[in-house]
This record gives structure tokens, sequence and C-alpha cells, in this order.
């Protein structure tokens, strides 16, 4: 089963998604959760980021998980059939994949055109939508976690590379929570069914 | 009138076109006719409103579509600040006056009325 969850900043989305893990029928053994958030600024640990790994750490402590760090290439990693799968969080995820020297989709400087915007949506389609989708085909359940960007307004002020990762996590969303058995929206903690 | 609504990038076109017969009129990016009434110096919610009555004088079935604008911070910007809001004003217009509204998330919309 593949459930998508998403969810505005700071609404809870990680606590749900950790006691729904809990709800499938966790296993010790057999649960993973994969990090991608990446924690280094300039080739050192950068302390807000290490705060707020520290919190999710702190929060997923005794729950049984076993953390597997994955800035890039989901497809790096190997699930089993009996895995549960929790990876936190496809926004930090595509942000290492644009960003980081050993990203995958990388991100043009200056004007995005819309054959440059497709070519970004195609990597993005290979290297995440259909790795998830492999994984979904193995392991026991996937769960992914996202996140809401999209209606602060500001989009007509950002950058094109700002605008083109809104796009490419607005395409991911839409991809992942149409082959998804299960949509849920977290608003201030509480479930919001999108699809079921 | 049917009107719907959604954060940038979620697919609300994709899913009027899939959903919808092409007998419907659709403005999309409704939002964007907000700003530039604005800039020209109308009042948006008049707009709304000759919008609503030219549906109804045409015979015709209107699609709005627009985005959703207000869930960051209070912009610092007077101008932004009044567009917010206006925009907002607008969107309850149409969804008050709408026989279905629906919202579009990751591609997948509810509908809210």
């Amino acid at each position: 089963m593949l459930i998508l969850i998403t969810g505005g900043s700071a609404s809870g989305k990680s606590e749900y998604a950790e006691q729904l893990v809990g709800d499938l029928g966790r296993n010790a053994a057999h649960c993973i959760y994969v990090a991608t958030m990446y924690p280094y600024q300039n080739g050192v640990i950068d302390d807000e980021v290490k705060v707020r790994i520290e919190k999710h750490r702190r929060m997923r402590a005794d729950k049984g998980f076993s953390t597997v760090e994955c800035y890039t290439d989901l497809r790096r990693l190997s699930v089993g059939k009996d895995d549960i799968v929790l990876l936190e969080c496809m926004s930090n995820l595509l942000a290492n994949e644009m960003y980081l020297p050993d990203g995958h989709i990388g991100c043009p400087m200056g004007d995005i055109t819309d054959s440059v915007m497709e070519q970004l949506i195609v990597r993005a389609n290979q290297g995440i939508v259909s790795a998830v989708c492999d994984m979904a085909k193995i392991a026991k359940h996937v769960i992914v976690v996202t996140n809401e960007v999209f209606s602060d307004g500001c989009v007509r002020q950002y950058d094109a590379s700002t605008k083109a990762y809104m796009k490419l996590l607005g395409e991911i969303n839409i991809q992942l929570a149409g082959m998804a058995d299960k949509v849920t929206e977290v608003v201030c903690k509480i479930p919001v069914c999108i699809k079921e | 009138m049917i009107f719907v609504i959604g954060g940038y990038a979620q697919g609300k076109r994709a899913y009027v076109e899939r959903e919808f017969s092409k007998d419907y009129v659709i403005f999309d990016a409704y939002h964007l006719q907000v700003k530039e009434q604005m800039m020209h110096g109308k009042d948006p919610l008049a707009c709304a409103k000759e919008l609503l009555d030219k549906e109804k004088v045409s015979g015709e079935q209107y699609i709005v579509i627009s985005d959703e604008i207000g869930y960051g911070l209070v912009p610092v910007d007077k101008k932004d600040r009044m567009y917010r809001e206006e925009n907002g004003r607008v969107n309850i217009f149409f969804a008050d006056h709408a026989t279905d509204v629906y919202r579009v998330v990751a591609g997948i919309a509810q509908k809210i009325k």
C-alpha cells in the first residue's frame, strides 16, 4: 500500500505518519525511517537543522524505527517485502536532488524555458516518482510525507529556480497521489481524507 | 457557475479539462485577473458580480479557477496585502454563488460545496 501524507509546515504530519506506521501493524525489525534532511552547510553541521533532526529522533525514539539517511537517489535503498517504509520528507529530497552537487535533477541558472521544465519533470519522475513506485511494489507499505507549500500567494515573487522547485513538488505530489491508495492532508494535527 | 480552487501547481486546470465537458466556458487563473483589475483601479468584487451576471444572460455555464493565496504570512507590501484581501473576498463571492465548489490538492479534487 502506498500512502501520501501532506500538510503545511508544523501541522503534525510526522506525528500522524509515525502513528499510522504503528497502526499498520508495526514490527520493529521491519520499520525503516528514510531521513532526507541534509544536515550540512558548507561541510559543517547546521545548528538549526541539527535541532530539528534531534527533535524528530526523539519523537520516534521508542517507536522501533531503523533510520536510513538518504539525501539523494532513492534507488540506492533496498527494501524487503515485509518492510514498512516511512519517507520523510519529499520536499527535502527534491531540494537535495535539485541543489546538492550529487543531485540527479539539478537546477539550471537563470530563466527556465518550458522545454527545460519538461526535462526537469522527466528527471523527477524517473529519479523520485518511479523509485517510490518501485519501492511500493516490493515493500509491505510505503508512506511518503510531503509538504503543502503552494498557497502562500508569493509565487510571482519567487525566482525561476524556486518556481521550478514548486512546480516539481506539485507534479510529484500529483503523480504520487494518483498512484496512492490513500492520501491524507493533516491540518492542525487533524487528518483530513483527500483520497481513500 | 462552478468554482475550483487550490494552491499553485496542484493540477486544477487539468482536473477541469479531464472531468468537465467542453461546453463549459473556463476562466483560468482568475486570481491574476483580480490583480489586473486592481492595477486598473477597478473594484474586483464588482467585476466578479459582472461576470456572474454575464453568465446568467449568456445562458452558458462558467467554470472559474482560482489560486488559494491566503495561507502565508501577512505580506509586507501594502498592495500585496490588499490583493490578498480582495482575492479572498472574490473567492468567497464565487463560492457563495457557485452551485459546486471543488478544492484541488495534489491533483485530487474534493467537492466542498
